[in-house]
């Protein structure tokens, strides 16, 4: 899909991305492609609810104070998105460089904006390191909310800050607990120091799930299939 | 060098015989335990793998043509699995080690499915998509070590599938021809319905898809619709986790393990999605060496071997929640 003026800057798993004015602003436009391993019935439904729903946690969490590009335009047959573009770098690619105080700051902001965001019951879904913009003054802003949903379940909550933890251990492994630890403080101050222990103690839960463990795996099972119908 | 390996951490009792030397994998045999109702008793696959130990044992070396003293030493998979299958195992190595005097070798049962898969499809350093009975994760090397990039929220792919299949009557025996018994039902359906599709960053979850196909056949949906639906929802959300995987970690080659490594639709979808992408080579793990088996755990051992890595038979001690980024792999560091 080229159209006039348009760059392309991305190509992710789902999404490709182009740079290019819409309505004299700098903007993003992203454009979900179709997937031939998907049934094609199954694609449609996934590509133009993920439009739908990055539009609204977008504009959700600009009413609320969250750092994300605002939206410009929505075409949820189309899959096509087009956003305010985002001057900086990823949080991911400049991870490597930075330690000690800087990187403290970094995650206490984040932890700020993502207890923030729980407490306005927006679950981003996808919160990793790639999907977070650092801009040239150091503010922070989330970006890919077609995964996100509402919710304020303690679970919800918890698999949100799982991701962000396993995509941090996956990549900066020596790193993560240290950020985790300011990440935890930052998410404390907004939404409460007891809730940020909720979490960390859920994230704790969460990670000893979908490991090859008999009498976990039996008791899942039953429940899902027995009690919980 | 020449390495016995031992597999038992869960339905699989399996013996394989590695050698540094092409053809590499001089043997492998195995005796599989197929519970007659319900899921894995693991209990009574312990018994079953204690029995069929010495047979299993024999016809391995018989078939590499060696006997016990030609072995270097011996590897065993202390980890993760189900405990009474990993202590069967676990107590059998141990046994041999000390009685014949040869060094023992832990292996992480994990790893080794990487590692048999490397060797088999000769890809260097792919994102491996492992799939089983027992678990669901996307891995790749990162800083020396094999680190888990996605997996499961709840229960395995495998399990979703024989679950379900249980369930609702179609199983066992769960697969028919190397083929599951949910894929062959598929086959027959026509209209896809509307069931929770879950992705999570790089996460998926099964459970809630299972309540609600189970909950979809009792209200009267077709069982040939319902299994189209939950293998087409099922197969693409790891397929799209995947497909994250690669794109987040930016590797050419994507590499496919495990017992459900076997299912055609799934390979299919695995291969459409590394074509559409471009430039992504796709290693398909041969059956022998997809599901669980001894020859993972001989080749790792001698992986190990070759870096020294050895354990005093008083300190294997089994691990049932292993996880991969906790073992060590020396090889790693070096290619
Ligand atoms: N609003 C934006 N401003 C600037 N860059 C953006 C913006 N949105 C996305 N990008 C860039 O495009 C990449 C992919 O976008 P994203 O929405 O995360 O899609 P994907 O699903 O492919 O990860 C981001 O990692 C970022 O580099
Ligand atoms: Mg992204």
């Amino acid at each position: 899909m080229v159209r006039g003026g348009l760059t392309l800057i991305h190509m992710g798993a789902e999404a490709k991305l182009y740079r290019g004015i819409y309505a004299g602003v700098e903007a993003v436009y992203k454009y979900r492609v179709p997937k031939k391993y998907r049934h094609p019935q199954l694609d449609a439904r996934i590509r133009a609810y993920r439009t739908l729903r990055e539009a609204r946690a977008l504009m959700d969490a600009g009413i609320n104070g969250i750092p994300a590009p605002a939206v410009l335009l929505v075409e949820p047959e189309e899959a096509l998105i087009v956003m305010e573009h985002v001057e900086g770098r990823l949080l991911g690619e400049i991870l490597e460089h930075v330690s000690g105080r800087r990187l403290e700051a970094l995650f206490r902001m984040l932890g700020r904006i993502v207890g923030r965001m729980h407490e306005a019951g927006l679950i981003h879904g996808d919160l990793t390191t790639s999907n977070i913009i650092v801009t040239k003054d150091g503010r922070l802003v989330l970006i890919d909310f077609g995964l996100s949903s509402k919710s304020r379940r303690l679970e919800d909550r918890g698999i949100d800050v799982h991701v962000l933890l396993r995509s941090l251990e996956s990549t900066v492994p020596e790193a993560a607990e240290h950020a985790y630890k300011s990440f935890l403080e930052g998410y404390g101050e907004e939404a409460g120091a007891s809730i940020a222990e909720e979490i960390a103690e859920k994230v704790r839960e969460i990670r000893m799930r979908g490991r090859y463990v008999a009498e976990r795996r039996q008791s899942s099972l039953e429940a899902v299939l027995h009690n919980r119908e | 060098m020449i390495i016995l390996g031992i597999e038992s951490t869960a339905h699989t009792f399996g013996v394989g015989i590695a050698s540094d030397k092409p053809p590499y994998i001089l043997a492998n045999t195995y005796a599989r335990y197929v519970p007659e109702k319900g899921g894995i008793h693991p209990r009574e696959a312990s018994r079953f793998m204690a029995a069929n130990a010495p047979r299993v044992l024999s016809s391995a070396l018989r078939q590499a043509g060696v006997s016990i003293g030609d072995l270097d030493a011996i590897a065993v998979a202390l980890g993760p699995g189900l405990g009474p299958c990993l202590r069967t195992g676990a107590t059998i190595a141990r046994a041999l080690a000390a009685y014949y005097g040869k060094p023992l070798i832990p292996v992480n049962h994990i790893i080794a499915h990487i590692e048999i898969g490397r060797l088999a499809t000769g890809l260097r350093d792919p994102l491996v998509l492992f799939v089983s009975g027992g678990n669901t994760m996307i891995l790749a090397s990162a800083k020396g070590r094999y680190r888990v990039f996605g997996e499961t929220l709840d229960i395995s792919l495998g399990n979703l599938l024989d679950t379900f299949a249980r369930e609702v009557g179609i199983a066992p025996p769960y697969v028919v021809k190397g083929r599951h018994q949910v894929d062959i039902c598929a086959e027959r359906g026509e209209r896809l319905l509307d069931l929770p599709y879950i992705v999570k960053g790089q996460d998926v979850s099964f459970s809630g898809l299972l309540t609600a196909a189970i909950r979809a056949l009792r209200a009267g949906g077709k069982l040939e619709d319902v299994c189209l639906t939950l293998r087409e929802i099922a197969y693409s959300s790891v397929v799209e986790a995947a497909e994250r995987g690669l794109a987040h970690t930016r590797k050419s080659s994507i590499m496919l393990v495990g017992g459900v490594a076997a299912s055609p639709p799934l390979r299919d979808k695995v291969r459409m999605m590394a074509e559409e992408r471009g430039d992504v080579r796709v290693g398909l793990t041969p059956p022998e060496y997809s599901g669980d088996n001894g020859a993972m755990i001989a080749w790792t051992g001698l992986l190990y071997y070759r870096h020294g890595v050895t354990i005093d038979v008083e300190k294997a001690f089994i691990r049932q929640r292993w996880r991969p980024e906790e073992a060590d792999t020396p090889w790693l560091e070096e290619d």
